[in-house]
């Protein structure tokens, strides 16, 4: 293989690649949001460590004698958490944890006896930082708030992965590939791919034992509930980068085991 | 800025995006792969783009910048903790071919995209730069923001990588259709 049948075969591979309309109006419409934000959160900042700096100032330094101003530890600490060495530096945003986040824990923790598959067991996910099934919010690439929640479940074949996402779309969205989410529901045709249309007119497709492009043995489930709640839950052989056992050979949930997740959340608010 | 100017700026984003997109859906898919994370890389990278755009003025700069923005969006995205899951392991993608190909074809395309999703993301952006956009190695050097020696090796270890995979999976391949 030269270099020429190299160049030949991305450019048919490239050719495969079938791009979406773009809204060049909602991309500057978003554009401008972020920078908007960016900008008040970089005044909030500054605002904040003017006052803090005030307020250092007017007292005195009470214990700079000790080494220590009393208010800036913490977020010394908080600052170092969020900048891990192995970032190079870098920091990332902090997990979001609020009235949503608990909520959305109130929601699976009532309905987890009847979520857990026979014989199975949820543990910590142990290359989670977060606690077992407890959500975190984060902003996905898109600007959209996604809360997260991750566990590992086990039984005599071994532990395999699961992680639920639950996002918020305007009500009435239609199922589909949510922004920022790295699976759109299946299709009819696909193997083992089952679509539902729920009691409550949520709309469901789920796909189990399936093998999407560079991913890992998944069990998939994407849910669009009338109310825009859009749930996506992952049933994966994958264990993390280093995995310390042997995962189960294919994912732990069927597709029933999945439906079920369909109608367990409902996240309230815009986002 | 005036609004005049500001509504000039917009119109010529307009027509930068509405030219790059498929493109950029290329460049992005060779990437990472996946056809919904490219729309969704694309998307990422134009949004970027127009927080720029008042200081990019010329359109080859705007072209090269985009595929700088979109490349630093996938290295990004790659480092999200949900993406910790992804198993480059080179099995075939469970789509089925166009008909319109022949088998051969994409039976190719299946090799190659399973030969290429091995790569280390900076091996494979070095190779796709290097041979399917066709830069220079002084332009992929300053794409990915390494020193042009960097980039020559990692082309050449991509290459030789890819050659080794294409080789290998296509004797698979190969024996799984005449065992």
């Amino acid at each position: 293989m030269n270099d020429y049948d190299v160049s030949a075969g991305l450019r048919q591979l490239a050719d495969d690649a079938q791009p979406a309309p773009i809204d060049t109006y909602d991309v500057i419409k978003k554009a401008k949001t972020r920078t908007r934000n960016r900008r008040a959160s970089a005044g909030a900042a500054f605002g904040t460590v003017a006052v803090v700096g005030a307020l250092a100032f007017t007292l005195g330094f009470p214990n700079a004698d000790k080494g220590n101003t009393g208010v800036g530890t913490p977020t010394s600490t908080s600052a170092n958490e969020n900048c891990p060495p192995e970032l190079g530096g870098k920091c990332i945003d902090p997990p979001v944890v609020n009235d949503q986040t608990a909520e959305l824990d109130s929601q699976l923790a009532s309905a987890l006896a009847s979520l857990t598959p026979a014989g199975f067991t949820f543990e910590k996910d142990p290359f989670s930082t977060g606690e077992m099934l407890k959500f975190t919010g984060a902003q996905n690439p898109s600007g959209t708030m996604v809360y997260t929640a991750t566990a590992w479940i086990r039984d005599s074949q071994g532990p395999s992965a699961v992680t639920i996402f639950v996002l918020k779309r305007p009500a009435g969205t239609p199922l589909g590939h949510a922004d920022g989410q790295y699976f759109g529901p299946c299709t009819a045709g696909e193997s083992n791919c089952e679509i539902r249309t729920l009691d409550d007119g949520t709309q469901a497709t789920a796909r189990e034992n399936a093998r999407p492009p560079a991913m890992q043995l998944a069990s998939t489930l994407t849910a669009q509930r009338p109310d825009g709640t859009y749930i996506q839950v992952i049933s994966s052989v994958g264990l993390g980068p280093v995995p310390s056992e042997t995962p189960r050979p294919i994912p732990a949930m069927t597709n029933a085991d999945l439906f079920k997740f369909a109608t367990v959340f409902t996240l309230e608010g815009g986002r | 800025m005036s609004l005049r100017e500001r509504s000039d700026d917009d119109e010529r984003f307009h027509v930068f995006a509405a030219r790059s997109t498929a493109p950029l859906t290329r460049l992005a898919y060779l990437l990472c792969g996946d056809q919904h994370l490219a729309n969704d890389l694309v998307q990422t990278c134009l949004i970027r783009v127009y927080q720029a755009w008042s200081r990019v003025r010329d359109k080859d700069t705007a072209d090269a910048y985009a595929r700088k923005v979109l490349l630093r969006c996938w290295l990004n995205e790659r480092r999200r903790p949900w993406r910790r899951s992804e198993s480059r392991d080179g099995v075939v993608p469970d789509q089925p071919a166009p008909d319109h190909d022949p088998v051969v074809v994409a039976h190719h395309k299946d090799v190659l995209r399973r030969a290429l999703a091995q790569l280390p993301p900076r091996q494979r952006a070095a190779v796709v730069l290097r041979y399917w956009s066709q830069h220079s190695v002084t332009e992929t050097a300053a794409i990915l923001r390494c020193s042009e020696g960097n980039v020559k090796s990692q082309s050449a270890r991509g290459l030789a990588a890819l050659r080794d995979s294409m080789a290998r999976l296509g004797a698979d391949a190969l024996e799984e259709l005449n065992p």
